[in-house]
């Protein structure tokens, strides 16, 4: 799951041939089944049904392409097909179950996506929108205004060169500004030497998801001059999507390792909480779902963050932390990755859906999770979720916000 | 008939089904959306491409020849299966099925275009039926799903050697074995009950799904969010005359497309002991195997012909380096899953192979591994065990000193633990320092599901896998080997120099047959390759069958020259019977 500076059609083609039609992609590992009605992991293939919308199937069209067996233009349902998989990963993280070499079905979506992109089938209206946005005023979001200046206003002129830079992300930045606040706060608690700036622009992470590559490399570049010039040895994300992209796309562009580590907050405050450096004072009581974003998960394998969130989290006095059916390896996406929130709304509303019926059935009534765009997606869920149900909304809440709350903050 | 003949015969019929016309192709998708909701229908190539490979990884001897359905519906229920297969009759259009695609002898392929009905829809578990002991689902149900739902009743399903992802109505179709075969039969003959539509149209119900009305199953609600209910005493029912249960078997969704199936399921037994023995010889692990099966003990076993276990002999007190490298370039068959046990044990428990194999293997090679699972209460385990000891003490039947496996052996082959959850399975796999998280199945063997996810490894990327799969009695399981390993340096030299085969034994019904399930790994990407396998099997099945043995799941393709010459009265008869109902019109194999 990451994108290569030159898209080899070989080795994608010979991934596609290698799908072994297993169907282990379709649901929950068998060893992993905890239930008929939560079993399904596939957001695309539920919500389509047809074989295409399934890993297997988006292969098999793959290799159709690459083979030149059909003309483009003459499918009306290839650009759904295509950008309609949330490249959540599910079906890579199964498939590494059985197959030795991985077939990698999340590299083929991502790189079919950038080669239909180069042969003219071009994304969704709003996935292209949001590519132009980011190359004009360097968000997706098509903010103008001046970048985190609300939290460096906060910062009372602080040093700019720091240990810790805080990548803030656009999403935390212009939408869920209280994600990056609680961020912001923690680290203030714990006296930690950080800095972030103004300057920061969007990461590339929805561009490089939905195969439009040619704003790339110079996002890339200027970012990593933004956090050199802070000296800062590591940076810290909130947002799980910039993480995944900083850590393992932003080395194949930039051409040689990073001058810094990356660290997410999931694994920084449970570092905090281990050396008692983190106490929680206030006893929240609720019961909570923890929500694996598939960017912190699945997409970092080998070194997939699973336990640090659920450590922070049963750390809190009074929480209690539920199992879902489908958690880790196995877990539904929220259904707005990969583009799929811009491009087809209602149907990542429907899987956010699922989710949150799934946490209300094993009985949360919060889902805790460290993600900005999976709080935005799940949100929306929990929305249609509660209209349908007739119940309470299901709150959605960020991993940083909860342990603001927890350490006495607001 | 020769293979070359069989292979011309089969390229004429394919030649006979060309692409349809716009024509007629939009006058059906008119005629289909009476019923069916248009956005389930559709002819668009990105929609009909993925139906071009199943699991089998090609059906027409040719890797670069992928053939696609011309319409694809996806019906929800068993009225709009029928109004398909009607409109399908009316423009005499040939029709293809496919649910979970899990075979691998091209079954699920569109050979001959036409309309492709994929029964993804069709996901439902319609009822568990806890006092009569029967489950009935609907064809895109999984073994996993449905032993999900088992799970909190205490109930369980016989669990197949396919992976657990497969559907139970086609597994069960296509007389799948399963870890109780032994005792309890293989996939056909768990079935109590079915609901199918023949080709013509015609909605049949037999066994216990006779007197079900159309409304009970119209009354779930549709989708994925089914719950079952819970029945109270459906009774296992034979028709009256000729009982029809029998008919969609093996029929390759020629004979009528099943759309509801009851079948039988057990209570789960608390108490299991594992009994795995490594032995030297073919003929006497068979005798003892026959012996064990014929009187009656245990409730399976299993018995792999496993080269892997022998590397895992002879190095045992070697590097682990070396191991590995031996295990890599092995044979690919049940012990795949051994071999993968192997890599992770040392990680999880800290073990070397060494340890692990110390005692097992220090009396010399194994070649094959014996295993019989002990089921019931603890003094029925006891005296089975005992009989079993007796049997390998007897040296008119066992001529091999005994290499009792520890019972942390044991675990290792047939891991066993109930108390895995979820969290603690990733946790403990990931403090293992293990690179990935495949082991997971390991610790959850208490299930019986998790050996099954070895199937779907072995039909792995450089590794795709040719299986057939034979009856036989005991007697003539040697034979069948040895003419099979013939067959193979004939044709395939390669193949035996470079392990590239194996064998998998699976006992049937007690002492009556044995299923034999052969196997050859294979590029998928190299046509040369994929066509002496095929070659080798289509050679062997003749020539085996000639000589009395019965193969099973044979393509689409040559079932119309294989069967046909090997039983012209069955198979005159079933055509005729199958012309009843203008089946061949529609599904020419």
């Amino acid at each position: 799951m990451t994108i290569y500076e030159n898209i080899d059609e070989n080795a994608i083609l010979n991934a596609a041939l290698s799908c072994a039609h297993c169907s282990m992609c379709y649901q929950t590992l068998p060893s992993l089944t905890m239930s008929n009605k939560f079993a399904d992991i596939c957001p695309s293939g539920l919500y389509f049904n047809f074989e295409a919308y399934y890993s297997p199937g988006r292969n098999e069209i793959a290799r159709a392409i690459l083979q030149d067996e059909f003309k483009l233009e003459d499918s009306k349902k290839l650009q759904e097909i295509i950008y309609s998989c949330t490249t959540c990963g599910a079906c890579e993280a199964n498939c590494r179950y059985v197959n030795d070499d991985n077939v990698l079905p999340v590299h083929i979506t991502e790189a079919i996506r950038a080669i239909l992109n180069q042969k003219g089938l071009k994304p969704m209206p709003n996935q292209i929108k949001f590519a132009e946005q980011t190359k004009i005023l360097n968000n997706p979001y098509g903010e103008s205004g001046e970048r985190n200046s609300w939290l460096l206003n906060k910062m009372k002129g602080k040093n700019k060169k720091a240990k810790y830079f805080y990548f803030v992300g656009c999403t935390s930045g212009y939408r869920l500004k209280n994600i990056a606040e609680a961020t912001f706060n923690i680290l203030q608690h714990l006296k930690e030497d950080f800095t972030l700036s103004s300057s920061e622009i969007c990461c590339g992470s929805p561009l490089i998801r939905t195969g439009q590559l040619e704003d790339i490399p110079r996002l890339v570049n200027e970012n990593i001059k933004i956090i050199q010039n802070s000296r800062a040895k590591e940076v810290i994300f909130s947002c799980a999507g910039c993480y995944r992209t900083v850590t393992f796309d932003w080395p194949h562009i930039y051409g040689k390792e990073l001058p810094f580590k990356t660290i997410h907050m999931t694994e920084y405050l449970a570092e905090k909480v281990k050396k008692n450096k983190l106490k929680f004072k206030t006893p929240l009581h609720m019961t909570v779902a923890y929500h694996d974003p598939c960017h912190l998960g699945r997409h970092m394998f080998p070194n997939q963050i699973y336990e640090e969130p659920r450590y922070v989290i049963d750390q809190i006095p009074g929480i209690e932390r539920i199992t879902l059916d489908r958690e880790m390896d196995s877990t539904l996406c929220c259904g707005a990755g990969g583009g799929v929130k811009a491009g087809l709304p209602e149907y990542s509303e429907y899987i956010a859906s699922l989710r949150v019926q799934e946490v209300r059935e094993k009985g949360a009534d919060t889902i805790i999770t460290p993600c900005p765009f999976c709080i935005r997606g799940l949100s929306d869920g929990a929305k249609k979720e509660s209209i349908e149900s007739g119940n309470n909304r299901i709150a959605v809440i960020g991993l940083t916000e909860l342990v603001n709350k927890a350490m006495g903050g607001n | 008939m020769e293979y070359i003949q069989i292979k011309e015969k089969s390229r004429e019929v394919l030649d006979n089904y060309k692409e349809m016309d716009e024509d007629l192709a939009n006058r059906l998708i008119d005629d289909l959306s009476s019923i069916i909701d248009p956005k389930f229908i559709s002819r668009d190539w990105a929609l009909r491409v993925p139906y071009s490979q199943d699991t089998s990884g090609g059906g027409t001897d040719n890797v670069n020849e992928y053939r696609t359905p011309d319409i694809v519906v996806l019906p929800t229920n068993v009225q709009e299966v029928a109004h398909i297969c009607s409109i399908a009759l009316k423009y005499k259009v040939p029709v293809n099925v496919i649910s979970t695609g899990l075979n691998t002898t091209a079954m699920a392929l569109p050979l001959f275009r036409g309309i492709m009905i994929d029964l993804k829809r069709m996901n439902r578990i319609l009822e568990i039926d806890k006092e009569g002991l029967t489950i009935t689902v609907e064809p895109f149900v999984s073994y996993a799903r449905a032993q999900a739902e088992l799970e909190p009743l205490d109930l369980r399903i016989n669990i197949p050697g396919a992976p657990n992802s497969v559907s139970i109505v086609a597994n069960n179709l296509f007389i799948g074995m399963k870890f109780y075969s032994a005792k309890f039969g293989y996939g056909a003959m768990e079935i109590v009950g079915l609901e199918y539509v023949l080709p013509d149209g015609t909605i049949l119900r037999t066994g216990a799904l006779l007197s079900d009305p159309i409304e009970t199953t119209s009354k779930y609600k549709q989708g994925i969010h089914s719950e079952p209910s819970e029945g109270n005493g459906r009774v296992c029912v034979q028709s009256w005359g000729p009982d029809l249960t029998g008919l969609p078997q093996q029929g390759v969704g020629g004979n009528g497309i099943v759309t509801k199936m009851c079948i039988k399921i057990y209570r789960k037994l608390k108490n299991t002991e594992i009994l795995c023995y490594g032995f030297k010889d073919l003929e006497n692990t068979t005798r003892i195997l026959a012996e064990i099966c014929g009187q009656d003990i245990g409730y399976g076993a299993l018995m792999g012909a496993s080269q892997d276990n022998a590397q895992a002999a002879q190095h045992s007190n070697k590097d682990v380096e070396i191991f590995q490298a031996m295990s890599k370039s092995s044979i690919k068959t049940m012990k795949s899953g051994i071999k993968m046990m192997l890599k992770s044990i040392p990680l999880m428990f800290n073990k070397s192979y060494r340890e692990i194999f110390k005692g097992f293997m220090a009396l010399g090679p194994v070649n094959y591994v014996f295993m019989a699972f002990l089921i019931g209460t603890k003094r029925k385990i006891e005296y089975d065990n005992l009989r079993i000891q007796n049997i390998l003490k007897d040296k008119s039947i066992n001529s091999e000193k005994i290499r009792d496996a520890t019972p942390y052996q044991k675990h290792n082959f047939w891991p066993y633990n109930d108390e895995a959850e979820p969290e603690y399975i990733y946790k403990l796999v990931k403090n293992s320092g293990m690179k990935d998280f495949r082991y997971d199945w390991l610790l959850r063997g208490g299930k019986f599901l998790d050996y099954c996810d070895i199937t779907a490894r072995m039909m792995r990327k450089t590794t795709g896998l040719s299986i057939k799969s034979s009856r036989m009695t005991y007697d003539k399981v040697k034979d069948v080997i040895d003419f099979f390993i013939k067959k193979l340096e004939k044709h395939f030299p390669e193949a035996v120099e470079e392990d590239k085969w194996g064998v998998v034994i699976i006992p049937g019904i007690g002492s009556h047959f044995i299923c034999l399930e052969y196997v050859i790994t294979y590029d998928p990407r190299n046509q040369e390759e994929k066509d002496k396998t095929f070659k080798v099997f289509r050679e062997f099945i003749v020539e085996s069958m000639e000589k009395g043995i019965y193969f099973t799941n044979h393509s689409k393709l040559y079932r119309d020259s294989i069967e046909k010459m090997m039983m012209p009265k069955i198979w005159e008869l079933t055509k005729e019977i199958r012309d009843s109902f203008q089946a061949t019109v529609l599904c020419p194999h």
